[in-house]
């Protein structure tokens, strides 16, 4: 990797910009610095991080990403290119000595297909749409265990459980052991590096990989169906691959499955609550609205802000000059605010139609969880909706998180409403319950080829 | 899914498929929707020869 950038190189000129999305104020700043990238230099350099660019254009995102120029490969021990992945700062440059791939979002194909393509037939709309009922159990479990006592952490008691539970299940991890997982796979999110507490999340962490890594080798032998089982039988040019990439590619569905919806739910719920009368029309119009203002929450929110990639090759794109080595941040959430395509960006208008957000990212690494992610959040909210109508949740008490860099997340959003019912057994109850299902009805398998067709 | 009276999304791995043949006027208005949201800006609509522009 080519680290002589100069900043005075004529290709730069004119793009110099001070960007760091983990500053305390970026998420304060966030439109206004979006609104000034995009006019002065929709593709900007910035001294951060060992030097970088930032595509905050809609048409500059959307051509870096589907770029052939451009690699996700995470090369920490140096055999190929070096290339450092999808995250910026780097592991090395947040001083993280140990780093483990990033799963298939820091390959390049074919690596990478192998792994969707062994993967995709438990996340496809079909195959998802069967947890829906066991999806509901847990949302109706959550909010049981509140809805006596007219107070909520919507974070806490349920946009953390949900998607732990769920994911886990989609995995085939016993359910049991969502709280193994759930605190480390958001902690390790929101911590800053440099945190005290840093050190007691990674302990947590590291128990959860060590988990990870006992419930791959433990269903290789006793297979389970699941999509540990589905990265089990991965071949990469007809080869097991190694250990660490396979834990890697679990983390990375831990990851994609817990802080993401959870950052989403929480975001869209506190946005309800501030909109009284939005949340009353959604829900009264929910048929016709409920995909739409899913879609804008999306879009305004973009749990996962961006990723990173490194230029392949030296090429010319949406005017800039990259050379091959070039760490370059590709803003989903700035592209979502492109005025350019998004009439009024900054408002969210949970009627917009056409909304071609870059939530789920695009081309070949867009978010393979996608229809799990709209499905849960969907649940969770309607669930809300109906229970809870009048919910207001307490400003003073909300906490987001330290940084946004990496996910837009809430950590707490407590709220009160008028108390209500309870409908069901406790989630404890319910998790044993729901476990006995997954084991009898086979729902942790693949929806196979051909079984639509019919 | 926008317009699923023009989509066939396989149940497999989730990929979408435009179903052959002119989209009825009546669906008109949903296709072209469909093609305005995609991200991917993977849609597009051509009009076939002698057909209404």
């Amino acid at each position: 990797v080519s680290t002589d950038h100069d900043i005075g190189e004529e290709r730069k000129d004119g793009r110099l910009f001070h960007f760091d999305r983990h500053a305390a104020d970026y998420r304060e700043h966030f439109a206004s610095i979006t609104e000034e990238l995009q006019q002065k230099c929709p593709v900007a350099w910035t001294q951060t991080y060992g030097g970088h660019w930032v595509a905050a254009g809609n048409r500059e995102v959307f051509e870096l990403a589907r770029s052939a120029n451009t690699s996700n490969d995470a090369d920490f021990r140096n055999e190929r290119r070096g290339y450092q992945g999808v995250t910026i700062p780097s592991p090395e440059q947040s001083g993280r000595k140990t780093a483990t791939r990033g799963g298939f979002l820091e390959m390049d194909p074919p690596e990478q297909k192998a792994y969707r393509q062994a993967l995709n037939a438990y996340l496809s709309p079909a195959a998802i749409k069967r947890w829906i009922p066991f999806v509901d159990e847990i949302v109706r479990a959550c909010i049981d265990e509140k809805i006596e006592s007219g107070r909520i952490d919507f974070v806490d008691d349920m946009a953390n459980v949900v998607p732990a539970v769920l994911t886990l299940a989609v995995m085939g991890i016993p359910l049991k052991k969502w709280e193994i997982y759930c605190e480390p796979a958001h902690a390790s999110i929101y911590t800053p590096p440099n945190s005290p507490d840093m050190q007691r999340v990674m302990i947590g962490y590291r128990q959860m990989i060590e988990d990870l890594r006992r419930a791959m080798l433990e269903i290789r032998e006793t297979p389970r169906p699941g999509l540990i089982d589905a990265v089990n039988g991965v071949r990469v040019d007809g080869q097991v691959p190694p250990e660490d990439d396979l834990v890697g590619v679990l983390l990375l569905l831990i990851g994609g499955g817990f802080d993401t919806t959870t950052a989403l739910t929480g975001n869209s719920l506190a946005w309800l609550s501030e909109h009284p009368a939005e949340r009353e029309r959604l829900s009264r119009e929910r048929e016709s609205m409920l995909d739409s203002a899913t879609e804008e929450f999306l879009r305004f929110f973009a749990p996962a802000p961006g990723d990173a990639r490194t230029i392949s090759a030296d090429c010319a794109i949406a005017g800039v000059d990259f050379r091959e080595g070039d760490r370059v941040w590709l803003s989903w959430a700035m592209a979502n605010r492109d005025p350019s395509i998004f009439e009024a960006p900054n408002t969210v208008d949970l009627d917009r139609r056409g909304n071609r957000h870059y939530s789920f990212g695009l081309g070949i690494h867009r978010c393979i969880g996608s229809n799990l992610a709209r499905t849960v959040f969907k649940r969770m909210l309607v669930h809300v909706l109906d229970r809870m109508p009048d919910y207001r949740c307490d400003p003073a008490g909300t906490v987001y998180y330290d940084t946004i860099g990496v996910i837009n997340g809430v950590k707490h959003l407590p709220a009160t409403f008028t108390p209500g019912p309870r409908l069901g057994a406790g989630l404890s109850e319910t998790l044993e319950t729901l476990q006995a299902l997954c084991t009898e009805t086979g729902l942790s398998e693949p929806v196979t080829a051909g079984a639509g067709d019919e | 899914m926008i317009a699923p009276e023009v989509f066939q999304l396989s149940e497999f791995d989730g990929h979408a498929t435009a179903l052959e043949g002119v989209v009825p006027e009546a669906l008109r208005a949903h296709a072209e929707e469909a093609v305005r949201s995609c991200p991917e800006r993977a849609i597009s609509s051509v009009t076939p020869v002698g057909g209404k522009p």
